[in-house]
């Protein structure tokens, strides 16, 4: 394990290497900001709208009786902003496009697409890891970004239509208690979540052995990693910006 | 020139061939022949420095590839020696994700070309191997086995190779595009007077178009005799 670790965190820092290649060809970055990104904003919309619905109406389950409505919108928006809206949206994306992104490169490995690069010269971990790690810093904090308006929406409809919250009141409490402090943390995480799916999913895709079984097996390592590590990330952030 | 002294190469306790030495002189068409599974490609793969050999030395043009794979820092010798090599993998590896034209462009990444003088190699090439100028728009999956082998020779020399490494270039092809691309191979080395280094175990091809045949046979590659007849190699 900390041998692969090892491996793992050269394969990043080589890969960074190739910055000055990458940024002559924003097309490399274009092309996976759009399936990356533009390609999640469905899967992305769906979940967002449910983590709201699902807030809203948990906290008013666990609020006693008497207490304000508005705590609804504050405790709501809080959880929303600094964890369910971050952690859930990454580990879909890992799923959905860290999954993808280990098979194209393994069976990229497995038909010598790979080799065919480094023939012409061409650095492929710089070629094709560096535009993906740098399209996760991007895409992944924009989406949640994306995702977290969508799920405070949604809470505000769902405590107005369900809960009968009155909608100024949820904004009350959102506005009141809601700081700064709770949108950057949640922010922060992202960029590394972005950083560890690129990153993660481009190694092991790197890293896949021979033949259909070969991919098979990194694509589950890459997804069990990256989700592992964000777990791991996300208690490291709230334990420094939270405490 | 290429020259290859001592070369072994093995799979963990698999030994695939051992103490290999032998010279492709500039110009010629040399074959390599070998069962399936004897290690031509791995003995191709060697040479081009993809993969490192266990002893050995390979030297193209006075450039020790063996010394330039085994650290990090001579990468870009290393890469400097690979675009003087053009390669036609057995299974084409043209990437999927790119046009035809974008595949053969690859070959050309880093040179600096003006976008006009980059469209005028590719289409030249695509004539050269030819192939009709609308195929340059197409990606992998549209293509037929054979279109996509004359599209990796066409990316092979796109950028000028004074070596082409061609690994089985007619395995799996149908007789008709297998003569067509035999044809080619005497083709481009005769007007673009590279080496051709031709790994495969098909004989009519290498009785068409060898020059210097050798054979990789029970871990060795030896150089059969002229009375020799290809068929009792394979015995």
């Amino acid at each position: 394990m900390i041998r692969q670790l090892g491996r793992y965190l050269i394969f990043t820092f080589r890969a960074f290497g190739g910055m000055g290649y990458v940024l002559r060809r924003p097309k490399l970055i274009l092309n996976q900001v759009y399936h990356l990104g533009l390609l999640s904003l469905p899967v992305v919309s769906f979940t967002a709208i449910f983590i709201g619905m699902v807030v809203a109406l948990m906290v008013s389950y666990q609020l006693e009786a008497g207490l304000p409505k508005f705590y609804v919108g504050a405790t709501g928006g809080r959880t929303i902003l600094i964890e369910l809206a971050p952690v859930i949206i990454s580990l879909l994306i890992v799923a959905r496009v860290g999954s993808n992104i280990t098979a194209r490169i393994g069976t990229m490995k497995v038909t010598e697409q790979i080799d065919a690069l480094e023939t012409m010269g061409i650095n492929s971990v710089h070629y094709l890891a560096l535009p993906i790690i740098i399209a996760g810093v991007i895409v992944v904090p924009a989406l949640v970004i994306y995702g977290n308006l969508i799920s405070l929406v949604a809470a505000a409809v769902s405590a107005k239509v369900i809960l009968n919250i009155p909608i100024a009141d949820y904004v009350f409490g959102l506005r009141r208690y809601v700081i700064l402090n709770d949108v950057l943390g949640g922010l922060l995480k992202t960029l590394l979540f972005g950083l560890t799916m690129g990153s993660v999913s481009s190694y092991y895709g790197f890293e896949t052995g021979v033949g259909a079984e070969g991919v098979g097996r990194s694509v589950t390592y890459s997804v069990v990693t990256a989700a592992a590590l964000i777990m791991v990330i996300d208690f490291s952030v709230a334990f420094w910006v939270f405490r | 020139m290429i020259k290859v002294s001592g070369l072994s190469k093995g799979f963990s306790r698999q030994k695939v061939f051992a103490d290999v030495s032998f010279e492709a002189h500039d110009g010629r068409r040399v074959f390599i022949l070998g069962k399936s599974g004897s290690g031509k490609t791995v003995f191709l793969k060697c040479i081009l420095g993809l993969l490192v050999p266990d002893s050995g030395k390979v030297l193209i043009d006075g450039d020790d590839v063996t010394r330039l794979m085994a650290k990090p820092r001579f990468k870009k010798e290393l890469t400097r020696v690979r675009q003087r090599i053009g390669y036609v993998f057995q299974g084409s590896a043209l990437l999927d994700s790119l046009s035809v034209a974008d595949n053969i462009a690859l070959a050309l990444d880093g040179k600096g070309l003006a976008w006009e003088e980059r469209n005028r190699i590719i289409d030249e090439k695509i004539a050269l191997v030819g192939l009709d100028r609308e195929v340059r728009r197409k990606y992998p999956v549209q293509l037929s086995g054979g279109m996509k082998k004359l599209v990796a020779i066409a990316r092979a020399i796109a950028a000028g190779p004074a070596y082409i490494f061609y690994d089985e270039p007619t395995t799996a092809l149908d007789p008709a595009v297998a003569t067509r691309i035999t044809k080619l191979i005497i083709e481009l080395s005769e007007r673009l007077e590279v080496t051709s280094l031709i790994v495969t175990h098909d004989m009519g091809l290498a009785r068409r178009a060898g020059q210097d045949v050798y054979f990789l046979k029970d871990y060795t590659l030896s150089r059969p005799r002229r009375t020799t007849r290809l068929e009792e190699l394979y015995e």
